[in-house]
């Protein structure tokens, strides 16, 4: 018996990695297989060396089955709350939940739980992703997943404001918004919330966590395309699933006395309870602000800091890790990156790199840190990874990536985008299905 | 298993499930909560633990050894160790777990821990309950359900429980 034990575990590590690729999606030619393969493996382990041992195997206490499952990724917990009752009311619990996002996090050192989403445009409009540490260990990624797109007409484009504990925001311009889980594959629509400029506006938005109310939130700033200078500022919480209005921060926007007004653009970027915008003259020549406005989602105040001085240069907005990060194009064929290793300590900015990359190539801002201090650094379709300690660069090809548009960086999580009382709107959502079956 | 004596070192005995008896120094039980309690609350040479094999009760007695002599130059050494340590069948696997949660050897029950879930993280639903010893308590009905929404976790390739 312990002799075709061991000739199975050394079967087993040999197998491992083939199992992996079989519980790709898509593959139901392989999934009907396996049957085949569980019979053989019955027959040499014969089914009482279990019942054997049952009387040997003391019950597991809930506390240890707690801390096991606290340890899966999220795909496999997502499988196993069909176990049983008390399995499904663990890995819907808010408490295992939270355990098992921080644990995740912890764990981010090594960049396990980190997915990298890419947003296809084309006249169906697609996202995939793949992990992200597989940009960093290998040459060519190949296992480039496609995601169900999150609303029914894939020729609308829904662009990506941001991720927060796997949640990712979508919008699509001042129309509407979604709150994405693409790992446990839930989206939800945020309700309307009738702004008074209903046509003509042009959409900037803002997503977080706030700690201090245990609620995510979303930021929605709508500016009048032309004339008048009005500026609706909508807070969206998931908790009361309802949108607040919010003053808009006009005075320290234009606080410097300059003829100039300015105004925030991007994507908010969340660093340390705040969100973060980039800021922009409004025309008719369009230059980058020397400020960076940032709203606090706890106490809803705006407030300002102040980029680097680097000479005559415009600089981005952008983060590096979980820092606040400026970025600028030298005669955009050189790429300068500076870190607020301190945040809000204006003499904080510390110069990271400067790189070479890629002629008239548009460059994303989400560089990513791994735990090596190797730099992701994308630009059009090429990957760049740049090695802080030895100042060297190397190319990583990703599969089928060309038309992407789109990117953003998130952590694997059970975070369900439909309120944080998670397990009752579980049962609600099974509910719905069930009287969808019955009808 | 008897040892000869162990000059003025505190020595300890822990009988295992099946009455065999482990004697050891008390400096290297410490390193369980249950048994730090144990000791220091009233002077006891001989702790009997039923619930745990002997089997299992030498493999944690060899961790316990392994680590006290941890030091910053055989750290590789010890991480070698600890990845052999949970290269055992799985059904062991679970009751090493089991007696160091009941120990309470925190460092350890950690890295168990994480040993059972990648050792399961791959398998279906069936092979889990059946490693668990769990009946599923779910209607046809919602079992159905879930199949629907997680086709691939009921056609698990890897469906052997034993590792």
């Amino acid at each position: 018996m312990e002799s075709e034990r061991d000739e199975a575990s050394n079967r087993h590590s040999k197998r491992s990695k083939h199992t992996k690729r079989a519980q790709l999606p898509s593959n139901s030619a392989s999934n009907r297989h396996p049957k085949g393969r569980k019979r053989t493996k019955r027959a040499q382990f014969p089914s009482n060396s279990i019942q054997d041992s049952n009387l040997t195997i003391p019950a597991l206490p809930p506390e240890l089955i707690t801390e096991i499952l606290s340890k899966l990724p999220v795909k496999s917990l997502l499988k196993f709350r069909s176990v049983s009752k008390s399995w499904l009311a663990i890995i819907s619990s808010p408490e295992f939940i939270k355990t098992h996002l921080s644990l995740s996090a912890n764990k981010n050192k090594e960049e396990t739980h980190h997915m990298l989403i890419l947003g296809l445009s084309g006249p169906k409009w697609k996202f995939k992703d793949c992990p992200l540490s597989s940009l960093f260990c290998d040459s060519v990624v190949n296992e480039v997943f496609d995601l169900v797109y999150p609303i029914k007409n894939a020729s609308k484009d829904i662009s990506i404001v941001g991720s927060c504990n796997g949640l990712i925001l979508l919008a699509h311009y001042s129309e509407y918004s979604l709150l994405w889980n693409p790992t446990i594959r839930k989206c939800k629509k945020l309700p309307d919330f009738r702004p008074r400029l209903k046509i003509n506006n042009y959409a900037v938005y803002g997503f977080g966590y706030d700690e201090f109310h245990d609620d995510y939130k979303v930021i929605g700033i709508f500016n009048n395309y032309g004339g008048s200078d009005y500026v609706e500022v909508k807070m969206y919480s998931l908790k009361s699933d309802s949108w607040t209005s919010v003053d808009y921060c006009g005075e320290i926007l234009n606080a410097s006395g300059s003829s100039q007004k300015m105004k925030l653009t991007g994507s908010g970027l969340f660093v340390n309870g705040k969100l973060h915008w980039d800021t922009i003259t409004s025309g008719p020549v369009v230059r980058t602000g020397k400020n960076i406005i940032s709203f606090d989602l706890a106490n809803e105040k705006w407030e300002k800091l102040e980029k680097p001085l680097v000479g005559e240069n415009e600089l981005c907005v952008g983060m590096m890790g979980s820092d606040l990060s400026v970025f600028c194009g030298y005669e955009e064929t050189y790429l300068g990156a500076w870190v607020m290793k301190e945040y809000g300590v204006k003499e904080s900015w510390v110069k990271m790199f400067t790189i070479e990359y890629p002629k008239g190539q548009y460059l994303y801002p989400p560089f990513f840190m791994s735990s090596k201090r190797e730099i992701l650094v994308v630009f059009g379709s090429t990957f760049m990874i740049y090695s802080s300690k030895d100042h060297s660069v190397r190319y990583t090809y990703v599969t089928n990536s060309g038309d992407c548009s789109l990117m953003e960086i998130y952590i694997e999580s059970l975070v369900c985008p439909f309120s944080t009382e998670g397990r009752e709107n579980a049962t609600k959502e099974r509910e719905k299905l069930r009287s969808k079956q019955s009808e | 298993m008897a040892s000869s004596t162990t000059g003025e070192k505190k020595i300890l005995t822990l009988k295992g499930g099946d009455n065999e008896e482990f004697i050891l120094e008390e400096s290297l039980v410490l390193q369980s909560e249950l048994l730090k309690n144990m000791v220091k609350e009233e002077r006891v040479s001989s702790i009997p633990l039923p619930s745990i094999k002997s089997k299992t009760l030498v493999k944690i007695i060899e961790y316990l050894k392994k680590h006290a002599e941890l030091t910053p130059s055989n750290k590789e050494e010890f991480k070698n160790f600890e990845k052999e340590f949970v290269n055992v069948v799985l059904e062991e696997l679970l009751d090493i777990t089991v007696a160091v949660n009941y120990l309470k050897i925190n460092g350890l029950l950690e890295f168990c821990c994480q040993a059972v879930a990648d050792r399961i993280k791959d398998k279906s639903v069936e092979a889990v309950r059946k490693i668990f010893r769990i009946e599923s308590d779910f209607t046809p009905e919602e079992e159905s359900e879930f199949r629907k929404e997680t086709p691939e976790a009921f056609e698990g390739d890897l469906d052997d429980t034993t590792n």
